[in-house]
C-alpha cells in the first residue's frame, strides 16, 4: 500500500510544482518585459534625424491597476501610423494614482457557526490603487528642403503637460527634485 | 502512544504549491516592476562592469541614439528610488545603452514610477 502511495504523492507534488511554476512564470516575466517595436519610430530625448513637421497631436490613456508605458505607447503608435506619420515624437508622459474604494465593509474576524467558519464584516473601507498613464506626442512627417520653414525644432523640450484631472485625490508630482545625479549617485 | 497521521499527499502538494507561489511573490516582483520598450533594432548588451551614467532631462547628446524607454514602478514603498535607479541601470546595460536620462517621476502613496530613456552615446 505504501509503495503505491509514494509514487502518487510524488506525482501530485510534481504536478503541483509544475502548476505553481506555470503560475509564477508570468509574474516573473511581467518584471522583465522587453518588447520589440517596429511600427513608427519613436523619439523622446533625441529628435528625428530628419527635417519634419507635425501632422497632429496624439493622445493616449491607459487606466488600470498598472497602466504601463508600453500600453499607451502601443495606442499612440497605432494612431500615428493611421495618420501616415514617419515618426512619433513624445512630448510628455505622466502617471497619476488614486485609491478606489471597492467596499465599505471589510472582513474583520471569523466565528464558528455550527462548526463552520463564517466571516464577520464590520465597517471599514477596502480598496485598490488605480493608475492612469497619459501620453501626449506628435505624429510627424518627413519634409523636404522646400518646407524647411515649417520644420519644428523640438529641443529644448516644451513645458510639461498642463492640467490634471481634478478628480484625482492624490496629484502626482511632476518632479524633477533630483539633485545632480552624476555627482551624487554611485555609478557602478 | 498516539502517532500523528501522515498528511494527505494532495494536501502536501497544495502546501508545496502555495510555498512556491509565496516564494515567487516574495522574489521582488511585487514591489519593483521594471519594463523596457525597445526602440529599433536590438544592440548587444554591455558587460556588467560597464558604466551607465544616469542624467536628468533636459540633456543635449548629439549623435546619441535612443535604444529603449524604461519604466520602473515601486508599488509598496519597501524599496525606493535608489533601487529603481539601479534597476534602470541594469536594464539599460542589458539593452546596450550607456546612458539613462530620467524624464519623469510620479509619486503618490502606494507607488513611485520613474520613466526614463536609455541611450547609446558611444558608437
Amino acid at each position: 500500500m505504501r509503495q503505491s502511495e509514494r509514487p502518487a504523492s510524488r506525482r501530485a507534488g510534481a504536478a503541483a510544482a509544475l502548476s505553481a511554476l506555470a503560475l509564477a512564470l508570468p509574474l516573473v516575466a511581467g518584471c522583465a518585459t522587453a518588447r520589440r517595436r517596429a511600427t513608427v519610430p519613436v523619439y523622446w530625448v533625441t529628435a528625428p534625424p530628419f527635417a519634419y513637421r507635425s501632422l497632429g497631436e496624439v493622445r493616449a490613456v491607459a487606466r488600470d491597476d498598472r497602466a504601463h508605458l508600453d500600453d499607451v505607447l502601443d495606442d499612440a503608435e497605432a494612431q500615428a501610423a493611421a495618420m501616415g506619420a514617419d515618426a512619433l515624437v513624445i512630448r510628455d508622459v505622466r502617471t497619476e494614482a488614486r485609491w478606489v474604494t471597492l467596499s465599505t465593509m471589510r472582513t474583520c474576524s471569523q466565528v464558528g457557526i455550527g462548526g463552520l467558519p463564517m466571516p464577520m464584516t464590520c465597517p471599514g473601507r477596502t480598496g485598490a490603487l488605480e493608475l492612469e498613464t497619459s501620453l501626449v506626442a506628435f505624429a510627424v512627417e518627413r519634409v523636404g528642403p522646400r518646407a524647411a520653414s515649417e520644420v519644428e525644432r523640438r529641443w529644448p523640450a516644451p513645458p510639461p503637460l498642463q492640467g490634471a484631472a481634478p478628480t484625482w485625490r492624490e496629484r502626482s508630482v511632476a518632479t524633477p527634485p533630483w539633485p545632480d545625479l552624476d555627482e551624487t549617485l554611485p555609478v557602478p | 502512544m498516539r502517532r500523528c497521521p501522515s498528511p494527505d499527499p494532495r494536501r502536501r502538494a497544495l502546501a508545496s504549491a502555495a510555498l512556491l507561489l509565496a516564494l515567487a511573490a516574495a522574489s521582488g516582483c511585487a514591489s519593483l516592476d521594471v519594463r523596457a520598450v525597445r526602440l529599433g533594432p536590438s544592440l548587444a548588451p554591455l558587460p556588467a562592469s560597464a558604466r551607465v551614467v544616469v542624467r536628468r532631462a533636459p540633456v543635449s547628446l548629439p549623435g546619441a541614439r535612443e535604444v529603449a524607454l524604461l519604466e520602473a514602478t515601486v508599488y509598496d514603498g519597501e524599496s525606493g528610488v535608489p533601487d529603481a535607479l539601479e534597476a534602470l541601470r541594469a536594464r539599460a546595460r542589458a539593452a546596450g545603452a550607456d546612458t539613462v536620462v530620467l524624464l519623469r517621476l510620479d509619486r503618490a502613496s502606494g507607488f513611485v514610477r520613474l520613466v526614463a530613456s536609455a541611450l547609446r552615446t558611444a558608437p
